[in-house]
Parts: C-alpha cells; sequence; structure tokens
C-alpha cells in the first residue's frame, strides 16, 4: 500500500484492513488486538454497525457463516422461521458476500482477507435498500487490505502510516483527545496524538509551553525550537528520559525522545508525534508517518 | 463453530437515547453571584447550605458561608451559552460550528462539563416532559 494524503475523518485502517467509512459514522468501540476484535460505530442518531475480525486458516464458507449468524439473531424474534431455513440468497458486493433477507432486520456482510487469513465481518443491525445502496455498498468497495512495509492507521481522525514492525498497544480516545501509542518490539516507542480545541488548549499562548507540558515531568528537555511541519506552524523538542519505577529510576539508561507537535489551523486540531529509543537516529521522518504534511 | 455460534448469538449494542438527552434544557443557578476580579475567566460564589441544626453557630465554629469556583475555557463558554431556552443539543451544535468537531466529540464535551458544574452546584439540568 502506497501511503496517500487525504482527509482522516470518516476512515477506518487498522492492523490489515481498510475502509472510507460514511461522512457521519464514529467509532464508540475498539479493540487493539491484532488476531481477533471488533469496531461499533454510531451516528448522531443510532447505532450503524459493527465490523469483527478474525483468524479463519482457510478460506470459510462465508455463505454459511452469515446464515447461521443470520438465524442466531433470529431466533429472538421468530424461532419458528429460524428453525424451518436452510440458507437465505446471498449478493456480492465487492469483495463482500451479503445477507440480508426482511426490511429493518439485520444485515450481515463477510469477506475474507487471504493475505492475512482472517475473516472480516460487517454487522449491520437495519437493512434497507437505501442503506444498502448508500452506505454500506461504498463502505464494501473501499476495503483494502493493509499488510505492505508501511502500514497505514486511521481511526478518530488521526491518519498516519507506520513501518510493520510496529504494533499498536494501547489507544485512549477521549472527546477531542486522542492518544494512540505504538511498540516495535524493540524498545523503540512511538505516540501519534490528536487534540481539538486548541483555541482552549493554547489560550493564546505559543505552541513551545503547551508542547512542553504534553510531554510530562519524566523528561528532561535538551533542545527546543519553532519547527514548522508542513505548512503549519511548529514545535521540535529533543528530550532525555529515564525509568520511572524502582531501581530503573535510580540506575536506569537515559533514553532518547523526540517529539513534533504542530498546529492545524484549517482544521482547528493539534497533532504531535513523539517518540523514545535507545538511538535517536532510529527515529522516524515526521513528513513519513504524516504524508498529509507533505502536501 | 462454537465460536462463531457464540459471537453470533452476542447481542448487539443498544442504540444511545439521544434524543432525550438532547431535548435536556440546562440551566444555570440563579443563586450564583459573579464576582469580578479583574483576571479572566469568571469566579462564581456559590451559598453554603448546612443542615438546619447547625446554621446558628456556623460562624462559631468558623464555617464558610460560601463556596468559589473559577470557570475558565470550555466551561466558561459553555456557562456563557446558558440561558434556560437552549437545550444540550444546541450546546453540541455551537461547539461543532465554534471548534470543527463531531457530534460525539462535542457530547461527550458537553457531558463531561454539564457533569462538573452539576457537581458544583452551578447548573441543574431539565428534562421535558
Amino acid at each position: 500500500m502506497s501511503p496517500s494524503p487525504s482527509p482522516a475523518p470518516g476512515r477506518l485502517a487498522w492492523w490489515h484492513f481498510a475502509f472510507d467509512l460514511p461522512a457521519d459514522w464514529e467509532a464508540t468501540g475498539y479493540a487493539t488486538r491484532r488476531d481477533t476484535g471488533r469496531f461499533h460505530f454510531h451516528s448522531r442518531e443510532a447505532f450503524q454497525g459493527q465490523l469483527s475480525w478474525r483468524p479463519a486458516a482457510a478460506q470459510p464458507d462465508i455463505p454459511k457463516i452469515l446464515f447461521e449468524s443470520w438465524r442466531a439473531e433470529r431466533r429472538r424474534s421468530d424461532p419458528a422461521e429460524a428453525a424451518r431455513l436452510t440458507s437465505l440468497p446471498t449478493q456480492r458486493i465487492g469483495p463482500f458476500t451479503v445477507v440480508h433477507r426482511d426490511r429493518d432486520e439485520p444485515c450481515f456482510a463477510g469477506a475474507y482477507n487471504y493475505a492475512t487469513h482472517t475473516l472480516v465481518e460487517w454487522i449491520f443491525p437495519a437493512y434497507s435498500k437505501t442503506r444498502l445502496a448508500q452506505d454500506w455498498t461504498p463502505l464494501f468497495h473501499s476495503f483494502a487490505l493493509n499488510d505492505g512495509k508501511w502500514r497505514e492507521w486511521s481511526v478518530y481522525g488521526i491518519r498516519a502510516f507506520l513501518p510493520a514492525e510496529f504494533s499498536v498497544e494501547g489507544l485512549a480516545p477521549y472527546p477531542a483527545n486522542v492518544r494512540l501509542d505504538f511498540s516495535d518490539g524493540k524498545k523503540r516507542r512511538l505516540s501519534l496524538h490528536r487534540w481539538g480545541i486548541p483555541a482552549h488548549l493554547l489560550s493564546g499562548r505559543p505552541l513551545p509551553p503547551f508542547h512542553r507540558s504534553t510531554l510530562g515531568k519524566r523528561v528532561k528537555v535538551v533542545e527546543a525550537v519553532e519547527s514548522p511541519m508542513g505548512r503549519h506552524p511548529g514545535s521540535r523538542m529533543r528530550f532525555r528520559l529515564v525509568g520511572s519505577k524502582g531501581f530503573n529510576k535510580l540506575l536506569g539508561r537515559w533514553w532518547h525522545g523526540q517529539s513534533d507537535l504542530w498546529h492545524d489551523t484549517e482544521e482547528r486540531r493539534l497533532y504531535a508525534l513523539t517518540q523514545t529509543g535507545p538511538r535517536p537516529g532510529d527515529f522516524l521522518e515526521v513528513g513519513d508517518v504524516f504524508p498529509s504534511l507533505k502536501s | 463453530m462454537s465460536s462463531l455460534r457464540s459471537k453470533a448469538e452476542e447481542p448487539l449494542p443498544r442504540s444511545f437515547d439521544f434524543a432525550k438527552q438532547l431535548a435536556a434544557v440546562p440551566v444555570a443557578n440563579l443563586k450564583a453571584r459573579a464576582i469580578p476580579d479583574g483576571e479572566p475567566g469568571l469566579t462564581l460564589a456559590i451559598d453554603l447550605n448546612y443542615p438546619a441544626w447547625i446554621r446558628p453557630i456556623t460562624r462559631l465554629l468558623g464555617l464558610r458561608g460560601e463556596k468559589k469556583y473559577r470557570l475558565e475555557g470550555l466551561g466558561l463558554e459553555l456557562y456563557r451559552f446558558l440561558d434556560g431556552k437552549r437545550n444540550i443539543g444546541d450546546l453540541i451544535e455551537k461547539l461543532m460550528e465554534d471548534h470543527r468537531l463531531s457530534f460525539l466529540e462535542a457530547r461527550g464535551l458537553v457531558i463531561q462539563y454539564l457533569g462538573l458544574l452539576m457537581k458544583r452546584g452551578l447548573v441543574a439540568v431539565g428534562v421535558p416532559k
């Protein structure tokens, strides 16, 4: 997958898949595990759908799986019909197989990801022809594999690209304050941060004091410069970091850190990329992680 | 298929009852007094309400008669917008427009800040029948 800049809202890219979501959908539930997990999406009006993924060593019988899911749901409202039917007609939309029956009943869709041996499933709470045509069909067609040397991570308005060795370790989606934490398994750690309402966060101050406050007390800043990121005003801080627990706090090695923060005045958001590791030369370029800065 | 069955039989999440929540009207405490202090922001004082048996001796015990709260930033912005007519949905719309927030972001912030203001006795929320 080649990194390409585009607006982040309405985009979901996670471990091994990516989707363009309908504009008014927002994630309200998430999972960070690679092998299995799910996302929930709501719009302003209602619950819109659940995306889940799970391992499947070989191509599964997707129509059968979707039918069983439909039957399990139907058992609650009409056990007799659930017992009587043995299959349902399926529809193919893009890479997805889709099963539905009546209007306002749940609709199920599934696709097998050969590259990662994963079954990706959508469940929508209420089927209608309009929703299928306007929301779900473009969603199915937007499905893309996310398994290149650089993997896209897009959620809650953040859109970033990281080398494949980085794994997500934590996600903290507070309102207008989202943080994603990653590690490469070799002591390099990286955080992506996105804040809203910069007018109140900055309160007329320049970026560096706010930037310093985001780094916490454990760091010793060794260099702070104003550093524009693309066309946005920005701040770069290089710092040293020591352990915070037990003997590590007393005798631990001082690690290197670098943090870049910028203010997207059009979008009215603050973004930060903070990296720590044993060697400063290993840090990623901000423009590679956020290709939108190059545009 | 056992894992499939257990997954499929889990109920889907229920929808938030957005409509009822958005129609609720937050009202500022009329007894809160603004105290001018020349600083940016707003300081509000609220009279403390002690149990009847202790009221005659509150001064003797050195208990405070009022409590002060300082509002700044988003809390102040929301507080100034309360006129007893605008409902939570209006507050959310205002935040979305003024700060380019998504609906759920703005909703989260409004609920969070109104909760804090309610806890301090500065705001009450009325739910229409």
